[in-house]
């Protein structure tokens, strides 16, 4: 097979062996595979850490050649509607699987985005096709999947990446296509990422496409042009009393830049951190109240309401 | 006076529009003799297309609809007899079974056993109709049954249909009136001719379209309370008036509250709005409707005692736009999602986080020939990405 030419894909790891970090839950997970016999799995954990890399892997170890035959990937902040989850799901789980592994792999992706009904209606799809069928699920908070869903699958807790890891990992990058970066480059790099190897890859590649030696400085104009900037400006509005004018511009950016309300909410954070024109009491009380409506919206509450009343605490 | 929604009935499969996927389904299953599940919107032609379809196929139709009770004994009294007999000149017969959804739990007892049996036992067509089939109780059903689905009816399919019936019957409208009818529609044909025959009559603007500015009015009222008022017993219960839901509620009071706050009180009143709508989570959480009291007081007389300040302009409250806003950057970033959605296929991943983690930096990789082909990017896509 043609190599990609999206570095994500390109150098995502094929093999265990491969794998970078998560030793333990491999361990585990290979005996599964030498057993031809695996349960539910559940893996949770932050975003970039190998989930999807490991499912894939499982696949492609189980069923060699006809890997592709045997796994259903599904996303399920994509395909969202049970309806079609479950369509999909059984016209895949009706035939039977092909080699000799007695079953097919579902791998369905960021469960935390079904709704509790959804999750119901998974549940008895799983039950009824368990002869045919393992699913691998992933989330990033196992607290979002409901207890009888967990309590059908082996549940596996995704660490980050250690800084070390994502450095060796941007390395064998760096060998691989002639690109020049010293030591605190990397460093920097593997910094800025928060242990998402995706978004590491992709800096990468997107710093590699304009240079093939590689400065702090590229990167840092490329991720902060890759970052709305509308922020600031946002919190400066709402610290003025301009209210109106800073949510009509929040709502703007999340549009425009398709951004979560968990998105913005980091950055507004972040920012809150840096603020030179507040106090610093001032300061620790915006953090904790961007700590509760982050709480919020984990529980699924409407992200603009709970948006507009941190703003508006912003005004002095 | 005949009413039009039988006048204008479909008379033959042709006239029910925007469905022909589900008509040709219909059809094939008809003729095999299977059972089906047709579901979707009212007012959409889901009884019609099998009476008409039936017809077509020269088929007899017995009809059980939510008027007839339909308990055990009355389905096999109906039902069971004439499956019995041959059908008049041996023509094949077509069992309608309209709008399961209205069996009720007491009167229609044994109601749905009884039509699971039927289905196992009958070789005649059986076609049952609903609104919304997945309700765990007709999980049996659903397997029993080939599933169709309705839509809801396109804007343009209704309004050339509507224009011909006014036509018809030479009323005098404007273009305005028929689009406002439609849209009060919401998709429910049998909706719309019935506005129309009333609107035939009054020669005026129709009775819902004034019905939903009494529901702005009476907003206005609401909110004018909430937001200039400070006393607990004037705001308390002012959104028992409207006929609302608490959602749409939620959305006018966010609208407008910052025209009328400002600062601490925005503050504080912010607070109180935003720990509703967190109220409003917990109960679809928990389906403990008690919350919904807790709700009512923050966002009436909490907002209303959250200021000090009352403002004394008069303003003019405004619907959200927001739901709008987002309607047309769906629309604007069709082609960002599109493409979003091929990298999210080709890199293991959703399609919100090829957006926010892949598409920014890799824009000018996206544009390499290798790049285009491996995920076979299309002009218009192409064209996004070179903006």
């Amino acid at each position: 097979m043609q190599d990609s030419t999206i570095w994500t894909e390109k150098y995502r790891p094929q093999t265990f062996a491969e794998i970078k970090g998560q030793k333990k839950i491999i361990e585990r997970i290979k005996a599964f595979v030498e057993q031809k016999n695996m349960p539910h799995l559940l893996l949770a954990g932050p975003a970039g850490v190998g989930k999807s890399t490991i499912s894939l892997v499982i696949a492609k170890e189980l069923f060699k050649d006809t890997w592709k035959q045997n796994l259903l990937e599904l996303n399920a902040s994509d395909d969202r509607g049970i309806d079609v989850v479950r369509h999909t799901i059984k016209e895949f789980a009706k035939t039977k699987s092909m080699g000799n592994v007695p079953f097919k792999i579902i791998f369905l992706d960021e469960c935390d985005s079904l709704t509790k009904e959804a999750q119901q209606a998974l549940r008895r799809t799983m039950e009824n096709y368990v002869m045919t069928t393992r699913f691998i699920l992933s989330c990033n908070y196992s607290s979002k999947i409901i207890d009888p869903i967990q309590s059908r699958c082996t549940v596996f807790r995704f660490k980050p990446l250690t800084e070390e890891d994502i450095a060796d990992y941007v390395k064998a990058i760096i060998q691989r296509e002639n690109l020049e970066m010293d030591e605190t480059t990397v460093k920097a790099l593997v910094e800025m990422s928060s242990g998402d190897v995706r978004k590491v890859t992709n800096i990468l590649q997107s710093c590699a496409s304009i240079e093939k030696k590689i400065t702090k400085d590229l990167i840092y104009s490329l991720v902060s042009a890759a970052e709305p900037k509308e922020i600031n400006e946002i919190i400066n509005l709402a610290i003025n009393r301009q209210f109106i004018k800073a949510r009509s511009l929040l709502l703007d950016t999340m549009l425009k830049h398709g951004l979560s309300g968990i998105d913005i909410l980091k950055q507004i954070q972040k920012e809150t951190m840096e603020l030179s024109t507040i106090s610093d009491e001032k300061r620790i009380e915006l953090i904790d109240k961007c700590g509760e409506i982050e709480f919020r919206m984990v529980e699924g509450a409407d992200e603009f309401i709970q948006l507009e009343a941190l703003l508006a605490s912003y005004a002095k | 006076m005949i009413p039009w929604t039988k006048k204008y009935e479909p008379k033959k499969s042709t006239d029910i529009l925007g469905q022909e996927l589900a008509l040709y389904k219909i059809k094939e299953a008809l003729k095999l003799k299977r059972t089906i599940l047709i579901y979707g919107p009212t007012g959409t032609g889901k009884t019609s297309a099998v009476q008409v379809i039936g017809k077509e196929l020269g088929l007899e139709l017995f009809e059980i609809s939510a008027s007839d009770a339909r308990n055990k004994e009355n389905i096999e009294n109906t039902i069971g007899n004439s499956l019995a007999q041959q059908s008049l000149f041996a023509k094949g017969k077509v069992i309608l079974i309209d709008d399961i959804d209205a069996l009720s739990g007491t009167k229609d007892r044994g109601g749905l056993p009884t039509i699971l049996a039927l289905i196992e036992k009958t070789k005649h067509a059986i076609a049952i109709t609903c609104i919304d089939p997945w309700d765990d109780k007709y999980s049996k059903l659903r397997k029993q049954c080939l599933l169709i689905e309705f839509q809801a009816l396109k804007k343009e399919n209704m309004f050339n249909y509507l224009k011909n019936i006014a036509d018809a019957e030479s009323i005098q409208y404007q273009e305005k009136d028929l689009l406002d009818i439609i849209k009060l529609s919401k998709g429910d044909m049998r909706a719309a001719i019935t506005d129309i025959q009333t609107y035939s009559i009054t020669k005026t603007i129709n009775t819902e379209e004034k019905s939903e500015r009494d529901r702005e009015e009476s907003m206005q009222y609401c909110l004018r309370k909430i937001l200039k008022s400070k006393k607990w017993e004037e705001t308390i219960n002012v959104f028992d008036k409207v006929d609302e839901d608490l959602n749409e509620c939620l959305l006018w009071l966010d609208e407008n509250l910052p025209k009328e706050y400002n600062a601490e009180d925005l503050k504080k009143a912010y607070a109180y709005l935003s720990k509703a709508d967190v109220y409003n989570g917990r109960i679809r959480r928990w389906q403990h409707w008690r919350f919904l009291i807790y709700i009512n007081m923050l966002i009436t007389s909490g907002v209303a005692t959250a200021k000090k300040e009352t403002n004394i302009n008069a303003t003019e409250y405004t619907r959200t736009m927001r739901i709008l806003k987002l309607w047309q950057a769906n629309m604007k970033y069709a082609k960002k999602k599109s493409i979003a959605n091929k990298i999210a296929e080709h890199t293991h991943t959703s399609t919100k986080r090829a957006i926010r983690d892949s598409l920014p930096y890799l824009k000018n990789i996206l544009l390499q020939p290798e790049t285009i082909k491996e995920l076979q990017l299309d002009e218009e896509e192409i064209s996004w990405l070179q903006k």
